[in-house]
């Protein structure tokens, strides 16, 4: 089995994980960047979560400040998250993960000053898929 | 001073008592639900009778002290002698090998639940673990009321969503008034000491002056409350109290210099409480629905000191968080939609050494080559799994160490030991090890496989074992611990190389595993 095979099997899976277990809509699998078609180092997803996934705690003070009012709902709008999926036995290196990085275009969601982010999905062959956020760097923490 | 602190256990305390009659209404709510579901089904250990996927006849017990017990011994080995009963496992479930998830799937819906039911084997591919991603597809579509355990999850993380909102928008508050405090200076030049109030008469037309112009001076007239003699003070809000207490902002005032305590206390339950902890236990646990409410309780109690604290705004805060609270609970189950029927997409998938643990160990499965659609022989299965085990799948060069026998050696050890023995992926270890399964209670233990290579042959071979740091084992042992697991780390004794041919009996036989718990001790905890 050729590696590109097998790495395209596991985008598949995270794929279909995220359509119906979690609900996810707009999913794509992407192979080359939709900025300059170039190819990328992995096969990437992007797709809408049903709800906000990530906000950051900068963010969050402002949603704060414009509803002052604990009655207030604060509006949740998801966005458009881009996710990279991996299987667990393999060994990834900081360079590798930048370069995964390097081919995503900016978020154009967040404020232009925030550092990229991805969420790294990695697949066990029992099918379980474990998901934690990714940054390009230091990012303000939020709080548990 | 002491005063004023003195005060503020007492108020809270009165303002938690209706709170905690509201908390316990969402905790009797969340219990009586797995409860009304419970008698829909037969009881869970009837459902989950067998262990594993085969049946055993034993012999009954003979006991010397009683003759009669001879003779049921003797009628059960004549009759099972007579009339063999049949041979196990009478079931034998067919999975078909994926090559692309490198796993095994099961499409037959009785192969699904059996294999579930008996030994906690696979999960399906769609839910967290018991697959039952119809039941809750269904449940949406308001088919029927029941709830699965995904739902109670994203309940339990919607109240904990509030309740961090909660927080934040607390400790915003908190920053707020402690900058307001902080730009407040304190009167030290010539003029604005002169400028202080002089008697209380004074102090009183100063005071209602200062709330007019705003929060700034409001901070430093606090202040200079509490630096005066604290009788005084008292009898300055007796005062207040007395003449104009039917004005809120007056109380409110006097209340004030309460606030930043009163916060900084609630804030500290939030972050420290067992309660939050219980609840990242919980997150891919089955229910048990005990801690069900708790962020919920908390995010009540929180809410309740917030209303003693700002006075602007009391009661509205206890009620805002509520209602939302209620609305979401109840949502689900009123979206009701005919729909077409729904199809199961959900298979059961067995990880590589569930699959050779049930064809081997076992025989209860069967898996089918999806080419061929012929079944694999064990040892044939045996290679296979070893060749996908590498990263990228690799058909020579298969060493004794290969991921798939170390983890292999360690899951076989368990199971027959007869633990229920899954995969450990969620809680950053390879295996959890479950008393009965995992709906009877959680995972008590995590285990971590490491090889060791202690083997003469590998000892020549200057052979190192992969380099762990000290954090890791920290930083894993920390996970485990606010998971309530306790750490265990199994140790497989890597034998020198063999020949290929060697069945997989004979190879697994030169294993050996060794456990050791690992646990943090804490001089001021562990005392007894």
């Amino acid at each position: 089995m050729a590696e590109e095979d097998y790495v395209e099997h596991i985008a598949a899976s995270v794929l279909d994980n995220l359509r119906y277990q979690h609900d996810w809509t707009e999913l794509q699998l992407l192979t080359h960047s939709p900025v300059d078609n170039s190819p990328l180092p992995r096969p990437l997803i992007t797709g809408l979560p049903p709800r906000q996934l990530y906000l950051h705690p900068d963010d969050q003070i402002e949603m704060l400040k414009s509803h002052p009012h604990p009655e207030d709902r604060i509006p949740e709008t998801p966005v458009v998250e881009w996710v990279l999926p991996i299987h667990l036995s393999e060994k990834w290196s900081l360079r590798s993960f930048a370069s995964v990085f390097d081919s995503m275009p900016p978020q154009v969601s967040d404020a232009p000053d925030r550092v990229r982010r991805v969420l790294l999905a990695t697949v066990h062959n029992d099918s379980t898929v474990v998901y934690y956020f990714m940054h390009d760097g230091i990012v303000k923490p939020r709080q548990n | 001073m002491a005063d004023t602190l003195d005060s503020v256990p007492a108020t809270s305390n009165q303002h938690d008592v209706p709170s905690t009659t509201v908390k316990t209404t969402p905790t009797t709510h969340g219990k009586s639900k797995p409860r009304s579901s419970g008698p829909r089904g037969p009881p869970l250990h009837q459902i989950y009778a067998l262990p594993a996927p085969i049946r055993t006849f034993p012999l009954p017990s003979f006991y010397p002290s009683n003759p009669v017990s001879l003779f049921h011994v003797v009628y059960a080995w004549v009759s099972q002698f007579v009339s063999p009963p049949p041979a196990e496992p009478a079931a034998i479930h067919e999975g078909v090998w994926s090559p692309e998830t490198m796993s095994v799937q099961i499409k037959d819906p009785k192969s699904i639940r059996a294999l579930w039911e008996q030994g906690f084997f696979g999960k399906g591919n769609y839910s967290r673990s018991e697959p039952n991603w119809l039941k809750r597809e269904q449940a949406r579509k308001g088919k029927h009321s029941g709830h699965v355990a995904e739902d109670l999850t994203a309940q339990r993380r919607q109240e904990r969503k509030l309740m961090k909102w909660d927080r934040a928008r607390k400790e915003q508050e908190a920053i707020e008034r402690t900058r307001l405090q902080e730009a407040w200076v304190a009167p030290v030049g010539p003029k604005e000491l002169l400028a202080l109030p002089n008697s209380e008469e004074d102090r009183k037309l100063a005071y209602s002056n200062t709330f007019t112009n705003g929060g700034l001076l409001q901070g430093g007239e606090s202040l200079d409350l509490a630096v005066d003699a604290t009788e005084l003070n008292g009898s300055v809000l007796v005062a207040d109290e007395d003449t104009v207490s039917t004005t809120p902002q007056m109380n409110g005032h006097s209340s004030h210099p309460l606030t930043p305590t009163d916060t900084s206390k609630s804030r500290k339950t939030v972050r420290f409480s067992p309660k939050v902890e219980s609840t990242t236990f919980q997150l891919s646990d089955p229910p048990t629905s005990r801690a069900g409410a708790q962020p919920d309780e908390n995010g009540h109690v929180v809410g309740g000191s917030l209303a003693n604290g700002t006075s602007p705004l009391p009661q509205p805060t206890d009620l805002g968080i509520a209602a939302p609270l209620l609305e979401e609970s109840h949502a689900p189950e009123t979206t009701s939609e005919p729909e077409p029927v729904i199809v199961d997409r959900e298979l059961l998938q067995l990880c590589l050494e569930e699959t050779f643990y049930l064809v081997f160990a076992l025989g209860a499965l069967a898996v089918l080559d999806p080419v061929t659609g012929k079944p694999f022989t064990p040892s044939d299965l045996f290679t296979l799994c070893r060749q996908v085990s590498y990263v990228p799948p690799r058909k020579v060069d298969l060493q004794p160490d290969d991921p798939f026998l170390i983890n292999y050696a360690v899951y076989h050890h368990f199971r027959s030991l007869g633990w229920v023995t899954r995969p450990g992926i969620k809680f950053g270890v390879d295996w959890m090890l479950y008393n009965r399964g995992p709906v009877f209670s959680h995972a008590e233990f995590a285990v971590i496989v490491l090889p060791a290579y202690s083997d003469p042959w590998w000892k020549s071979e200057g052979r190192q074992p992969p380099r762990r740091s000290w954090h890791w084992l920290h930083t894993i042992n920390r996970v485990q611990s606010t998971a309530l697991k306790t750490l265990v780390l199994a140790y497989v004794e890597i034998p020198p190389p063999f020949e290929e041919q060697l069945a997989a009996a004979d190879v697994l036989q030169r294993y050996k595993v060794r456990e050791f718990i690992v646990k943090r001790w804490l001089s001021n905890r562990n005392r007894d």
